[in-house]
């Protein structure tokens, strides 16, 4: 996996993390335009990053988001429960985007595309809650803090300076124009896109053609150069002359993101279908056109569309093709057929038409380079192909191969028609080749030549060439042909007074359509205000370094082993001393010994200092957990959480977050009762749930509590009856206290049915052996109608052990120190036997003892000093005290505990061993699992 | 090299970089009627289609990418 992409996985999480705080924290406070400020720019990286990754649902979703986050920020949604529900959602399901990303384990990243329709889901879900305040995405201001500049400048761009004009569009063909038109009509977001690259764009490396290339959806393109070229031997091949022209189907906003290092290079104009509406072609006075129009308007006005098309459909067939008039009628059908409801457009097309009939039409611009150019040869060309089929025709010869000459003629005469694009013929034509097949006659076919309406010498202009023959255009004007049905539509711009000016306008944006590209291209752009992130990038240098954990560790195994070998000075000045006799050398390596000794120990402390993480790490994912769960269980809960900031050993932080998920779990789903039961109670009907952590000493304290029922050890006691986990007796002698942590015996349950929260019988033992494995204790507290009360106690580190080294039968062990309550000397007269167990009074308390070698099964008895008294070593095991009687206690040591590990695993009663200056090996016991 | 020649045919490599705007240049002036084999070329920079923009050369072979080739001829034709 690429460090990128690594770097993407961890900072992802951080950002989901960040954005869960936040969404929580504007429940509480939706005012807070500074939090929402944060938020939307942590959607907003994000979404970035993942550009840069092919996930395209992941950006889709978080796109999705970010134009809701800027709605909501712009005010014009407002922040709502339901909202913050929603982007909850999308932000999991970033999250299993992300885990999937982070299974991968070869180079090549996996699909997602399983997860798309899920994406589209989410995304149309959350632009749904936009939609839903009104106004969707079109106005947008360009609030953005962080980059107003590039964006505005290039809204402006586009709406202010930059027209689409009647030329714009005429080189775009119109069978394109008509694709546009359908997509557009279809909903699809198009966009006209100029870009000019500076002249000296080559010198600052970049390639503009490139840039171009990579657009994805082209449905039109066009290079041209800004001035003439000049002379090949004077070219600058370095000047950049280029103007690159395109229609894409793309938003504005993803245009400017594409060209966002160029935002002064481009102009882009939100396509809106009534500007490609535009007929072109041959101009020619059309005496039909006037009636046709009177007739269409009536239909039109009456709402009568399909005898509209019809009507158009037969004008379009006496029409030739490359006729301006035919082209406009082409146009009507394809507004007709896709935009019915665009009455508007329907006019203005029909009013141009009528006025091509009144008056001399106008001359377009590009008529003569377009089409009408090559339908007069294609005409021609037409006439003459059918003019052979009618010498063939008339022919009076009865020959065998007749049927077969008929079948020739009718072929070629088809193949005119569809090049004319005369198709409604073609039925005609079939009709009239069965009838002269079957009656050996030409004359059917004869008949239907003269009668359809192909080519006759009336042709328009005539030009030369095109000599292939066989695709013909077989049209004419008035009278003649047909020409195929094509869609017409044409809608116009309303200045058509003009007439014939207009007619060769493209619309231009002022009308009605037209009117609403400005806002909306406005605000696609400015809904990317993210445009010149490269200064974003440098804002947030980062003061962090993120660093494999491994590298940690192995620093601190070298710190341990650093610990280790200056721990052997002391033996070294011993020997110094008692073997070598050299005092004064002695002295110095002590001397030596204890500045080592502190520069290892603040290297020891900065490097803990390195693994500590704040609680907050876990404590983070607990307003949404209590939410979520409130929320599912219709109970009202406040969360407390204080000193978040407090810090522990990056693995103790780790080993406690599903117990105290476990705990939070419980608390909210047997603790707390609902606001009517509370109520009740006498109880403010919103529960408290308090999580607290601080440091004691060397030793985290967690405190979990809550105000609900409590835990009643009646019920507590009759169910750990039930369940065989106490006897009758033991049932008896249990006080509340010991009841009560009976909820930490394995298999107990209290809860009635088993809900998806909690209540199968594992949790609380659970949740005591994972704080039992970090050297934690818990406790738990509680008042029955008052709450319950959780205390975990855990080490800040587990790195380094403090450890007692005791002797026992003349060998050493070690004993952690939390364990160690204090180490006494009884007398061996103080020691009672009772029902063969010795004991001893300790400060009014009656101490059970054992000796270390009974335990160890050592056969040695226990040695005691000159006035025979016994050394005791008092452990504190879950509560209770007991002493071990060993030979001897000796200091204590700090030693790095390494676990026994292999063969050695299986054995019971050792915590690890340790590694001593000396070079001996420490056994350390594990006085918990020793007895 | 980028190029190859064979007679008066140019046949490009795969990728024209910004500095071979130059050599092809060059290369134009000195065979006016030259042809050019677009086939391996699967991008050029921008300065290269100006130069063929601005020479219009014979294309002996357009290149197999379409989507270059769709570019290139918008843009040479």
């Amino acid at each position: 996996m690429n460090p990128l992409l690594l770097q993407f996985l961890t900072e992802g999480r951080e950002f989901l993390q960040g954005i869960g705080e936040k969404l929580l924290q504007l429940e509480d406070n939706p005012a807070d335009s500074a939090c929402m400020d944060d938020l939307f720019r942590l959607v907003h990286t994000l979404k970035g990053n993942s550009g840069l990754f092919e996930v395209p649902e992941m950006t889709r979703v978080l796109h999705a988001a970010e134009d809701l986050m800027d709605a909501t920020r712009a005010g014009r949604v407002a922040f709502s429960r339901a909202l913050a529900d929603q982007l909850l959602e999308a932000m999991d399901f970033v999250a299993v985007l992300l885990d999937d990303l982070s299974a991968a384990t070869g180079e090549q990243l996996p699909s997602t595309s399983h997860h798309a329709a899920e994406a589209v889901r989410l995304g149309e879900l959350l632009r749904g809650l936009m939609a839903q305040a009104g106004e969707v995405v079109s106005e947008q201001l360009p609030v953005a803090s962080a980059a107003p500049s590039a964006p505005t400048a290039v809204a402006d761009n586009v709406t202010d300076n930059w027209q689409l004009t009647p030329d714009t569009f005429i080189h775009v063909p119109e069978a394109q124009r008509m694709d546009c038109y359908r997509r557009l009509s279809a909903g699809a977001t198009l966009c006209w896109l100029v870009y000019q690259p500076d002249e000296d764009c080559f010198f600052k490396g970049e390639d503009p053609f490139f840039q171009v290339i990579q657009l994805p959806d082209i449905l039109w393109q066009r290079v041209t150069s800004r001035e003439q070229w000049a002379a090949l031997a004077e070219l600058d091949a370095y000047r950049c002359l280029l103007r690159f022209e395109l229609i894409v189907s793309a938003s504005p906003a993803a245009l400017a993101e594409h060209f966002r290092y160029v935002p002064d290079q481009i102009e882009i104009v939100p396509l809106t279908a009534a500007a490609l509406l535009m007929p072109s072609g041959r101009v020619h006075t059309e005496p039909l056109a006037a009636e046709f129009t009177r007739t269409a308007q009536a239909l039109l006005a009456a709402g009568n569309l399909t005898a509209l098309t019809q009507a158009a459909r037969t004008l379009l067939e006496l029409s030739a093709p490359d006729l301006w008039l035919a082209s406009a009628l082409r146009w009507l059908l394809l507004v007709v057929e896709h935009t019915p409801q665009e009455i508007d457009l329907q006019r203005q097309v029909l009013a141009q038409i009528g006025e091509l009939g009144a008056q001399n039409p106008p001359k377009p611009p590009f008529s003569k380079g377009g089409f009408a150019a090559v339908n007069a040869e294609v005409l021609e060309a037409a006439q003459t192909v059918l003019a052979a089929q009618r010498d063939i025709l008339s022919l009076t010869d009865s020959a065998p191969w007749l049927t077969g000459r008929l079948q020739a003629a009718a072929a070629s005469l088809a193949g005119t028609c569809a090049s004319l694009g005369c198709d409604a013929e073609l039925t005609a034509l079939n009709h009239a080749l069965t009838a002269a097949i079957s009656a050996k006659t030409p004359a059917p076919l004869l008949a239907w030549l003269d009668n359809s309406p192909l080519p006759v010498e009336k042709g328009t202009s005539s030009s030369p060439s095109f000599g292939k023959e066989g695709q013909g255009g077989i049209l004419s004007t008035a009278g003649g042909l047909l020409s195929q049905p094509p869609d017409l539509k044409s809608p116009q711009p309303p200045f058509s007074k003009g007439g014939l000016d207009a007619v060769s306008n493209p619309p231009s944006p002022s009308f009605p359509k037209g009117g609403l590209d400005a806002p909306l291209s406005k605000a696609g752009l400015s809904e990317e205000p993210a445009f010149n992130r490269r200064a974003e990038d440098h804002q947030v240098s980062p003061r962090t370094l993120k660093v494999d954990q491994v590298k940690i560790d192995r620093l601190m195994n070298l710190i341990g082993e650093m610990v280790v070998a200056k721990n052997a000075l002391p033996y070294l000045a011993g020997r110094a001393e008692e073997v070598f006799g050299v005092r004064e050398l002695s002295r110095e390596i002590k001397s030596q010994y204890s500045v080592i000794n502190r520069i290892a120990e603040e290297m020891q402390d900065a490097i803990m200092q390195v693994r500590l993480l704040p609680v907050s790490f876990i404590f983070q994912r607990f307003p949404r957990l209590v939410r979520d769960l409130a929320h599912k269980l219709g109970k009202e809960v406040r969360l407390v959480m204080e000193g978040d900031t407090t810090e522990a050993d990056k693995n103790i932080i780790e080993a406690l977050s599903d117990p105290l998920i476990h705990i939070v779990r419980n608390s909210l789903d047997h603790g707390l009762e609902t606001p009517a039961v509370r109520q009740a109670a006498g109880k403010p009907s919103e529960g408290r749930l308090t999580i607290q952590a601080r440091q004691e000493s060397d030793r985290v304290v967690i405190t979990i509590s809550d105000d609900g029922r409590g835990i009643d050890p009646v019920v507590i006691r009759h169910k750990a009856y039930e369940k065989g986990i106490v006897d009758e007796v033991e049932l008896e002698r249990l006080t509340d206290q010991e009841a009560i942590n009976l909820v930490f015996a394995a298999g107990f349950s209290t809860a009635e049915t088993i809900t998806d929260l909690s209540g199968r019988g594992v949790g609380m033992d659970v949740v005591r052996d994972a704080i039992a494995k970090v050297n934690g204790t818990i406790e738990l507290r509680s008042t029955v109608g008052k709450g319950t009360q959780l205390r975990l106690s855990l080490p800040l580190s587990m790195a380094v052990t403090n450890v007692m080294m005791i002797e026992s039968a003349g060998q050493r062990f070690g004993v952690p120190m939390d364990a160690v309550a204090e180490t006494v000397r009884v007398p061996r007269r103080a020691v009672r036997t009772i029902k063969r167990r010795l004991t001893t009074v300790l400060r009014d308390r009656l101490v059970p003892l054992v000796a270390l070698n009974e335990l160890l099964a050592l056969e040695v008895p226990q040695r005691t000093n000159g006035d025979d008294e016994f050394a005791v070593l008092v452990v504190r095991i879950d509560g209770d005290y007991l002493g071990i009687i060993v030979d001897e206690c000796r200091e204590t040591v700090d030693i790095i505990l390494k676990p026994l590990a292999g063969f050695l695993g299986s054995l019971n009663g050792y915590a690890g061993s340790a590694l001593l200056g000396d070079g001996s090996v420490l056994l350390v016991l594990n006085p918990r699992e020793l007895l | 090299m980028p190029f190859e020649t064979k007679k008066t045919t140019l046949i490009a490599a795969a990728l024209l970089t910004v500095e071979d705007a130059e050599l092809l240049l060059e290369w134009l002036l000195k065979h006016p009627r030259g042809r050019l084999d677009l086939a391996a070329c699967t991008h050029l920079h921008a300065a290269n289609l100006q130069v063929l923009m601005a020479a219009q050369p014979q294309i002996a072979a357009w290149p197999r990418d379409a989507t270059l080739a769709a570019w290139l001829q918008t843009a040479l034709t």
